[in-house]
């Protein structure tokens, strides 16, 4: 399923993305951050649109975060 | 004109005097539902006793929002005109954070629908309507002042125990609905405890009489600015009454909140300077939770007694009446032994499951409403500015995901090139006849709805020819130009064919009275 996940959504020009969303971060203060990120995840679901495919990542994001490198 | 409640008169029971024959089903509660319940029944030819420890109706803030589904269902139990002609018809809510309009809805775009999504009544209208049809049906037997203390479960029958003013008595009656309300004592005298959530909130509730040009319509403030940080929900009921909500947070003291000098100041920031008078006020705290089961043994549960939810979804009066709903029909064909006890099993099925989606709703709505701190609050917080800059925000916020009938799962037999809006296990759509609407001849018993076909006249069922107009095309057919529709006694469908068999169609009315579809 995480494999999946990630075969069918990676998308061209990640390094760009990447930047992209390392740089949407500056110039924001701790709190605003934390604001932010929830705002684009709020976007970003609303855009995916699939219950099962957010669901997904949040399963991948959360073991990720729980278990470590 | 004002509301004015009167007082039912008591009558000494028979049962003070001499014991009484066992009665085929006792109600405990003449609130909205175990009136409805009573009434329901006599649509059947069933006779009920009603037992209720009060004789007026429910004073107080409590039910305002009816929704099209329960008009639909007051309709079958001879009021829905009444209702409808007291009550405020409304459509439109309109949703605020602070004092900017984040979003209005209209619950009922489409045309063609006999009643509209909601009116606003209070529940002592709904109940007085109640009495009143109760009262002209000689089946049902209304005893006020008739307080259920004691139950006892025997194997072809429960005995209950009644306190009157006169004294008490004993009754015995093959089957027990209780609609006794929140504080069920049925619930407590079985044993039975409700599983689920508390919310720790406080809100204050008042209804006002004004003179006032506000809209028919439903305005809910998230952080106004007349009520700091908290939320509010202003709605027009008859009689030139409003009802207030303002959240107060669960610090709050009812006592204090509930003193004039208190709710005074708090109404005045939300009018204005209009002239207003105080009719009621309480503080409430919101429970999410039912029952695990509805059905034990003789004794059934319905309604509050079943069930809680916080108001915001106005889902607790309008699931109560969904349950009497499906209750009313299997009860009765149990009793006149044109199906198995076993069909109650179908009654808890589908009534628990229609309440865990009514708690899912009302759960989420009072979670958004009133955020705990830290992530959630980030979250709802953030949503609400979102909504002030991107409209695809807006279908996030929830101030209240307003009650519709569930769709029971489970029920076979589905032509998929069918409409989703009519598919099986929903209530049927309604539609414009000639003569009438499609729901006013769809209820009380089997119907099989031939569109386009031409329905077969088959035992335990009546044949109905639909006249097919744009309205049942767009409903009904899609881009199909013919089907057959099984519909429940309780306007359900239960199953869709483009093309049957009077003996595919005969198992299916069997099935529908062994509770399988
Ligand atoms: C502030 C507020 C706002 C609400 N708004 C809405 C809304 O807009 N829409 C909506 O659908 N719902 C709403 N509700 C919920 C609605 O009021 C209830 O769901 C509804 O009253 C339930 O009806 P019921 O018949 O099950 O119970 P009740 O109305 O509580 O009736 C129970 C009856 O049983 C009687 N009784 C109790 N014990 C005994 C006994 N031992 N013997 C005999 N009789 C007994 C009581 O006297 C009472 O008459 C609201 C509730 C509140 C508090």
């Amino acid at each position: 399923m995480t494999a999946e996940l990630k075969m069918n959504r990676a998308p061209p020009h990640v390094d760009e993305l990447y930047q992209d969303l390392l740089g949407s971060f500056e110039d924001l203060s701790d709190d605003q951050k934390l604001e932010y990120a929830v705002l684009m995840l709020v976007t970003l679901s609303n855009q995916i649109g699939d219950r099962k495919v957010v669901s997904e990542a949040i399963r991948l994001c959360r073991h990720v975060v729980r278990n470590g490198p | 004109m004002r509301f004015r409640t009167r007082s039912y008169p008591f009558a000494p029971p028979e049962g003070l005097r001499r014991p009484e024959p066992r009665k085929h089903v006792i109600i405990i509660g003449a609130g909205p539902v175990g009136l409805a319940a009573a009434l329901e029944l006599s649509n059947h030819g069933i006779e009920c006793v009603v037992l209720d420890d009060n004789n007026t109706v429910a004073v107080g803030s409590r039910a305002i929002c009816w929704s099209k589904r329960s008009l639909e269902i007051l309709d079958r139990l001879g009021i829905g005109d009444k209702a409808v002609a007291k009550g405020v018809v409304w459509k439109v809510g309109r949703t605020f954070h602070g004092d900017t309009e984040l979003f209005n809805f209209d619950l009922l775009p489409e045309k063609g629908h006999k009643r509209p999504a909601f009116i606003n009544l209070q529940q002592y209208y709904v109940e007085e309507f109640l009495i009143e049809a109760a009262s002209t049906r000689p089946d049902i037997d209304l005893r006020f002042q008739n307080r259920l203390f004691d139950a006892v479960h025997h194997d072809e029958y429960v005995e209950v125990a009644v306190e009157t003013p006169d004294g008490t008595y004993r009754l015995e009656t093959e089957y027990l609905i209780a609609c006794d309300g929140a504080g069920s004592t049925l619930r407590g005298l079985l044993g039975l405890e409700f599983a689920g959530e508390l919310f720790e909130e406080r809100f204050l509730i008042a209804d006002i009489e004004m003179e006032a040009d506000f809209p028919s319509e439903r305005r809910f403030w998230f952080e106004p600015t007349f009520h700091s940080g908290q939320s509010a929900l202003l709605h027009k009921q008859p009689d030139n009454i409003y009802r207030i909500d303002l959240q107060l947070g669960w610090d709050a003291d009812p006592e204090v909140e509930c003193r004039k000098e208190n709710v005074e100041p708090r109404i005045r920031r939300v009018v204005g300077s209009r002239e207003f008078r105080i009719d009621w006020v309480s503080v409430y705290t919101f429970q999410c939770r039912r029952l695990s089961r509805f059905v034990h043994g003789r004794v059934i549960f319905a309604g509050d007694s079943a069930h809680v939810v916080s108001p915001f979804g106005a889902r607790g009066g309008n699931s109560g009446l969904q349950d009497i709903d499906n209750l009313g029909w299997k009860l009765a064909a149990i009793l006149d032994r044109r199906a198995p006890p076993g069909l109650l099993d179908s009654y808890d099925r589908e009534r628990t499951f229609g309440a865990d989606r009514n708690i899912a709703h009302s759960t989420r709505t009072t979670k958004f409403m009133t955020p705990a701190d830290g992530i959630e609050r980030t979250f709802r917080d953030q949503l609400l500015k979102l909504a002030r800059h991107a409209p695809f925000a807006r279908a996030w916020i929830n101030s209240g995901r307003l009650s519709t009938p569930c769709v029971y799962p489970g029920i076979r037999d589905d032509a998929p090139d069918l409409p989703i809006s009519a598919r099986p296990g929903s209530v049927a759509p309604d539609a414009p006849q000639r003569q009438s609407w499609l729901l006013d001849q769809f209820g009380g018993m089997v119907v099989i709805a031939g569109i386009g076909i031409d329905p077969p006249a088959l035992p335990g069922s009546r044949p109905l020819h639909v006249e097919i107009n744009a309205f049942v095309r767009q409903r009904y057919l899609g881009q199909g130009r013919k089907a057959v529709y099984l519909v429940r006694p309780d306007q359900v469908i239960a199953g869709r064919w483009l093309r049957t068999s009077d003996d595919e169609l005969r198992s299916a009315i069997k099935e529908v009275y062994e509770g399988k579809r």
